[in-house]
């Protein structure tokens, strides 16, 4: 089995001296739909941060599919897409522009995958909103222009920051299904979220980080066992994090 | 190895994002232009199918010039002396390269690499303003009216993008090198003591030293030559050509620098908030809605230790000026009109423009939170006003203090409080227009951690009408600067007095406003 993702012995420090990871590690295996669960500033948008180059680690390393996120930044993000925690957009590029902008910067022509394109944009519900600027959309109609644009340059490994925040229940339905479509076909996904319902629901397995640390990792049956056979994902993680 | 195709397909959205579509979906710019390209039409062929055009604006302004002994040599100098100190600001500062954040989140998470990015970045920098906008197509009009030559008024515009280019280009160029060198403190060195080796040299010379041009002298001459008629349209096109190859000069060195640029280097637009707000949280006691809001919006803003250095260093920086400008220009006879009914109100109608900005960036902020949980909104809008009111009588105390050191007129000094009362009435119109544009949507959210700005021609027509208000002021001012001095002094109390009752009279109206009208910051 391949590894999707590796995140080796991760250490950030903020400038003012906020440490958000202090000495992560983790491992994602290719076809894992891997959720990543925390409190508020546990440190997981560093990490998916990291992950994605948009942050410089002080110490240690990300390897996708065995590239270097530091020394092959290119090669290594080729294989990945992301969407951000905050819905930033070029506000002044319509939703159709927007994705061409982003499918072209990976040589993809729109020509070859205007029928994905289109089965999205109406999964989605954008369809009346294709020639409309990004400035005029409401935050979850943006949470799906950015998750529209992150599926359609088939990653292989696909970082979502709280990819259904703002979402309508029927986008998050969508959103679930494709995700796994994707995943079926050899993608892997790693998700951040608060939403532990969902994350039972729909991961195959969960790591808890609190404090810059992984305190607890595994698929969704063995976290819940470490309190007991009863036990919710949601009270397994309080009593995680709480100590 | 960088890939071309890739820069100049990220350039062109980039293009796009910034200034091609921005300026299609706005239909009164369009209007705008299509006004001022056939004024420069009608204005072009009346030029050209007379003998000769009268006496222009510029013609008429030479003698003053001539008095201040500037022409289009030393402005150029003194304009780049001017950057050079701006230069100086933004390197102390240590400010890193900021992208919008979906330049940052969006574009940087893609398999791009930096130096790609900062190469598509500056071409798209160089290439943006050449999609007109309705700004620079009035400054082809203003060059055009001082010039009375429509070809010079199109030679100016270019001149202005020129510059525009070239001062964003350096500021790119020094921030590379800071951060690729580390040696900010020499590089700072470096300017400081290229302004003082030109300072020196200007006084011992008694004219302005070229030492004080560089290294921004070729592009500032490619605004200011187009307005002199002794250098012929070739050789003003020569100087555009030489300005242009500098910044193309100095965009390739950026290049080569950002071959090693790092993830760190760059910084996300919502982290300016975060420098914006550093250091606030004041030490507020419990108390009435009023002294709470006034104690966290007016007096932690006022009577805090980093604004009263700034205050105390550029008062003392004004008073320099004044005292060299003393030594170079002389003192024309006409300096009284010129100086505090045109200079002093357009320098605090700026200052408050500008200030009301940050209100709408900071102050403002949390205007939600205002509605919400304020019994009441004047409070909110006297705190800010008063604010804005006091800023307003620091600008007319920095100004004063130069132009009476300038003129050696200290009771000039005595006129300061009048600009109280001008300052609460100039804030309150900025606030008025402010809650209004907020109802309408007008303004802009720059950030998703909250940095808003105003929409650009309404904030410019705002900035006219706060200026066209000083400037009555001023001239008021500069009535009674020749009145005996207990006239005068007699005015500075009674400004004092009316001020407190105006600021409770407007608070009051403007807080109805800001309650009744839907705004959406």
């Amino acid at each position: 089995m391949k590894y999707a993702l590796v995140l080796a012995d991760l250490h950030k420090t903020y400038p003012g001296g906020v440490k958000a990871l202090r000495g992560l590690s983790m491992t994602i295996k290719e076809g894992e739909i891997y959720g990543l669960i925390g409190p508020n500033g546990a440190g997981k948008s560093t990490t998916l941060k990291i992950t994605m180059g948009l942050l410089k680690p002080d110490k240690g390393g990300v390897l996708i599919y065995g590239k270097s996120v530091m020394k092959n930044r290119v090669e290594a993000l080729r294989l990945a897409s992301y969407v951000p925690e905050n819905p930033v957009v070029f506000r002044n590029l319509t939703v159709k522009e927007f994705l061409r902008f982003i499918t072209g910067l990976r040589n993809i022509k729109w020509e070859e995958i205007i029928d994905y394109a289109e089965h999205l944009i109406e999964g989605f519900n954008l369809s009346e909103k294709e020639n409309t600027m990004l400035s005029q959309l409401s935050r979850g109609m943006l949470q799906k222009v950015l998750v529209t644009a992150a599926f359609l340059v088939r990653p292989k490994l696909m970082v979502m920051d709280e990819p259904m925040a703002g979402m309508d229940p029927e986008a998050q339905h969508f959103f679930k299904h494709e995700v796994k479509k994707l995943v079926s076909s050899g993608a892997t996904a790693l998700i951040s979220s608060h939403l532990l319902d969902m994350v039972e629901r729909f991961c195959t397995r969960v790591g808890i980080i609190n404090k810059g640390r992984l305190v607890a990792e595994g698929t969704v049956d063995k976290i819940k066992k470490m309190a007991s056979e009863e036990s919710s994902l949601e009270e397994v993680f309080l009593r995680i994090v709480k100590g | 190895m960088m890939r071309l195709r890739i820069i100049l397909y990220i350039s062109w959205y980039l293009v796009k994002n910034r200034a091609i579509n921005p300026f299609l979906k706005k239909r009164s710019g369009q209007i705008l232009l299509v006004i001022i390209t056939a004024l420069l039409l009608v204005n072009a062929i009346q030029y050209y199918s007379r003998p000769m055009a009268n006496k222009t604006i510029l013609d008429a302004a030479r003698p003053l010039l001539h008095s201040f002994r500037l022409n289009h040599y030393t402005l150029t100098i003194l304009i780049s002396s001017f950057l050079i100190i701006y230069t100086i600001y933004t390197l102390i500062k240590g400010k890193p390269i900021y992208l919008r954040e979906e330049e940052y989140e969006v574009l940087l998470s893609q398999p791009i690499g930096l130096d790609e990015f900062m190469l598509a970045n500056i071409i798209s920098i160089l290439v943006s303003p050449i999609i007109l906008t309705p700004a620079f197509l009035g400054l082809a009009l203003v060059g055009m009216a001082f010039t009375g030559d429509p070809l010079r008024g199109v030679l100016v515009m270019f001149g202005g993008l020129i510059l525009l280019l070239g001062t964003i280009m350096i500021e790119i160029l020094f921030k590379l090198v800071v951060r690729k060198t580390g040696h900010k403190l020499l590089l700072v060195m470096s300017f400081i003591a290229l302004l003082l080796a030109g300072i020196m040299h200007s006084l011992l010379t008694g004219t302005y030293s070229v030492i004080l041009g560089i290294p921004y002298m070729p592009v500032v001459a490619c605004l200011v030559y187009p307005f002199s008629k002794s250098i012929s349209l070739t050789g003003v096109a020569t100087i555009l050509l030489l300005g242009y190859a500098e910044i193309v000069g100095f965009s390739l060195i950026a290049s080569v620098l950002s071959r090693r640029i790092d993830i760190e280097d760059l910084s996300p637009r919502a982290a300016v908030n975060v420098r914006l707000l550093e250091g606030e949280m004041p030490h507020i006691k419990y108390g009435s809605p009023r002294s709470i809001l006034y104690s966290y919006l007016f007096t932690s803003r006022i009577l805090n230790k980093k604004h009263l250095l700034g205050l105390a260093v550029l008062i003392v920086a004004a008073g320099a000026a004044g005292f060299m400008a003393r030594r170079l220009m002389g003192i024309p006879e006409d300096a009284d009109e010129v100086f505090i009914e045109i200079f002093v109100p357009m320098m605090i109608g700026m200052a408050l423009y500008t200030l009301s900005s940050h209100v709408l960036a900071v102050d403002l902020r949390c205007y939600w939170l205002y509605r919400t949980y304020a019994i009441d909104m004047a409070p909110v809008a006297g705190a800010v006003i008063s604010k804005l009111a006091v800023n307003s009588v620091e600008a007319a105390i920095i100004m004063f203090v130069g132009l009476s050191l300038y003129m050696n007129r200290i009771y000039l000094l005595l006129t300061i409080p009048y600009y109280l009362p001008a300052g609460i009435a100039g804030a309150a119109i900025q606030l008025i227009t402010l809650s209004y544009q907020a109802s309408k949507r007008q303004v802009i959210r720059e950030t998703t951690a909250g940095i808003y700005t105003v929409e650009g021609l309404t904030a410019v027509l705002l900035e006219i009408i706060v200026i066209v208000m000083f400037m009555g002021i001023s001239g008021l001012a500069f009535y009674l600067s020749s009145q005996p001095l207990p006239v005068l002094a007699i005015g500075g109390i009674a400004s004092i007095a009316v001020s407190y009752p105006l600021l409770r009279f407007v608070e009051r109206i403007i807080g109805d406003i800001m309650t009744y009208y839907d705004v959406l910051i």
